[in-house]
């Protein structure tokens, strides 16, 4: 059993993916709390997926073995998306999702028409879709862990007016605090977290990132605090097992880690499905007025 | 008569508190028009409330009750008029407090009710700063006050109907609130629930409270000032003055019953939704 945990980190690119995913998956729970809690799953996605043209770019006019460069295209893009989609949702006439849904689109094509005039961009867009943290350098390692670093910081210090935007935009305006301004914060938040992941997951199942280990936790907690940590936890042990299954196994490790947190939510579903089930007979049984959901 | 004095908050950001002025009314409205794009939703309020009063703000379904409080709150832009609290514009205020209507509100958000309670801290609390003691206390307090001493530890989603309104009280009184505005906090309550908030309303005495209500029973006899409202002001003042019947059916229409009693009172019967409404 030693020997089968310890096989894996012989290899430093195993320790190297390792380290990425832990803080990846706990970063990822963290902000996809307010993702979650937001109704913005769909904005998630789309962010990730807005990324592609900004690296679509960077492979043009850097090269492919600039990979540092590729890492700033796409955060600029990122950053530029996440703020562009509030605009919109703010001043115009058209639904935020379906303005969403129109930027995303169309952002995506753009960035596989600017691919496909790269030489093997099928490789290139595999490594992007659905990542490649066998890849990761040390320098990625230094980029995710100062970037996670900024962003927790963030949420630590504007922990409270995050918290009051989320739930109760009405009176975040009533005592005077700039919502537009933390919404827009809490974008740019995600962009920033989504281009960090992108070699762990890729674009394809960033989402799943954001929001399954989230939702898993929101299912077994009564507190926001609680709910990032749980997450955050869930979040690592589904990275670390799923790269073990990888590792094992020859899964695409994005898929495996993926599949490991999905299958965490299912526990959590059916074990807070009985858990609310069995609440609600013992209050009916006590005569107590059942609680308004 | 606007003052507005830029106040150098803990922290080192420049927020705006408004300072209040002793001689002016709790609520100064004149002429006020609220337009969402192009539907116009309210126009043609005018009045004046004293420090302290209680004003139930009744008419049938959207007549703009809410559009009013929110307009009183600063939450929505007024395209007309003015509003003056404690005779500056609302836009300045931290202690105006807006007590949502109850489908307003997502209540499986993963907050317990105390930290709900302490959402109302965070105006005076300022940007960067995290709750201490003495926040802690009067949040404490302010549930003890609505007698869920008991609740702080539940998920809002946990509370009953009565409980979740009796909490958005304290969050009021957590803010220190001095002007309130609850939105129909009645719907869908128990007698003896509405009897409990009413009961709380009654004790909060510093504050100027503002109520809109579909009961104009309610509204007759726990209140001592009434504005009636269909999408313009139709009447205001004391219940007796404003609930009389030609009044009453301006503001419903066919929905209202009336009924004369021997000794001349007229018993109205509200259905709460106009004429043109599907009532049930």
């Amino acid at each position: 059993m030693i020997d089968w945990l310890i096989a894996p980190l012989q290899y430093p690119f195993m320790v190297r993916a390792l380290a990425a995913s832990v803080l990846v998956s706990g970063l990822c729970a963290v902000v996809g709390a307010y993702v979650v809690l937001r109704s913005m799953a769909f904005l998630g996605d789309a962010l990730a997926h807005s990324v592609l043209p900004g690296i679509a770019a960077g492979l043009l006019i850097s090269g492919r073995g600039d990979r540092r460069s590729l890492f700033w295209w796409a955060l600029g893009t990122a950053i530029a998306v996440s703020l562009g989609i509030g605009w919109i949702g703010e001043r115009s006439r058209i639904r935020e999702d379906t303005a969403i849904g129109i930027v995303f689109a169309g952002m995506f094509a753009l960035g596989v028409a600017l691919l496909s005039t790269v030489r093997g961009f099928a490789v290139d867009l595999v490594h992007i879709l659905f990542g490649n943290v066998l890849g990761v350098s040390s320098w990625d390692l230094a980029v995710i862990g100062g970037f996670g670093a900024a962003v927790l910081l963030t949420v630590i210090l504007f922990y409270k007016e995050f918290l009051l935007v989320t739930f109760d935009p009405t009176l975040a305006s009533t005592l005077r605090i700039r919502a537009s301004f933390y919404r827009r914060l809490l974008l740019v938040l995600v962009a920033v977290v989504v281009v960090v992941s992108l070699q762990t997951v890729g674009l394809g199942l960033m989402l799943a990132m954001l929001i399954t280990p989230a939702t898993t936790a929101f299912l077994l907690t009564r507190r926001l605090p609680w709910m990032m940590g749980i997450g955050a936890v869930l979040g690592i042990v589904s990275g670390v097992v799923g790269l073990y299954l990888s590792f094992y196994w020859g899964i695409a490790s994005g898929a495996a880690i993926v599949l490991v947190a999905t299958g965490f939510f299912l526990v959590a579903l059916l074990v807070s499905r009985r858990r609310d089930v069995l609440r609600w007979r013992l209050k009916r049984r006590s005569g107590r007025p059942v609680a308004a959901e | 008569m606007t003052s507005l004095r830029p106040t150098a908050a803990r922290g080192g950001r420049r927020t705006t508190e408004a300072v209040h002025d002793p001689s002016a009314p709790a609520l100064r409205i004149r002429d006020l028009r609220v337009s969402y794009g192009e539907r116009l939703a309210l126009e043609a309020i005018t009045f004046n409330l004293p420090v302290g009063a209680r004003l139930a703000v009744v008419g049938p379904n959207g007549a703009g009750k809410s559009t009013l409080l929110k307009a009183i709150a600063g939450i929505v832009r007024c395209a007309h008029g003015s509003i003056a609290v404690h005779g500056v514009v609302p836009e300045g205020h931290i202690c105006i407090a807006y007590l949502p209507q109850r489908n307003d509100v997502d209540w499986r958000f993963p907050v317990t009710a105390f930290d709900a309670v302490m959402m109302g801290r965070i105006g005076r609390l300022g940007p960067l700063r995290h709750p201490k003691e003495r926040d802690r206390a009067i949040v404490r307090e302010a549930l003890a006050l609505v007698g869920l001493g008991d609740r702080g530890k539940r998920r809002i989603g946990e509370l009953s109907g009565g409980e979740q309104q009796r909490m958005f009280i304290a969050r009021a009184i957590a803010q220190e609130a001095e002007l309130v505005l609850f939105d129909e906090p009645l719907a869908g309550l128990d007698v003896s629930s509405q009897n409990e908030v009413l009961g709380l309303l009654a004790q909060l005495r510093k504050a100027t409270i503002l109520v809109a209500l579909h009961d104009l029973g309610i509204a007759a006899t726990r209140f001592e000032y009434v504005l009636l409202l269909r999408g313009r002001m139709l009447g205001f003042g004391r219940p007796a003055d404003v609930l009389q019947p030609e009044t009453l059916r301006q503001a419903y229409g066919g929905a209202l019953r009336m009924v004369s009693t021997e000794d001349g009172v007229l018993v109205v019967h509200d259905t709460a939704c106009t004429a043109e409404d599907r009532c049930p």
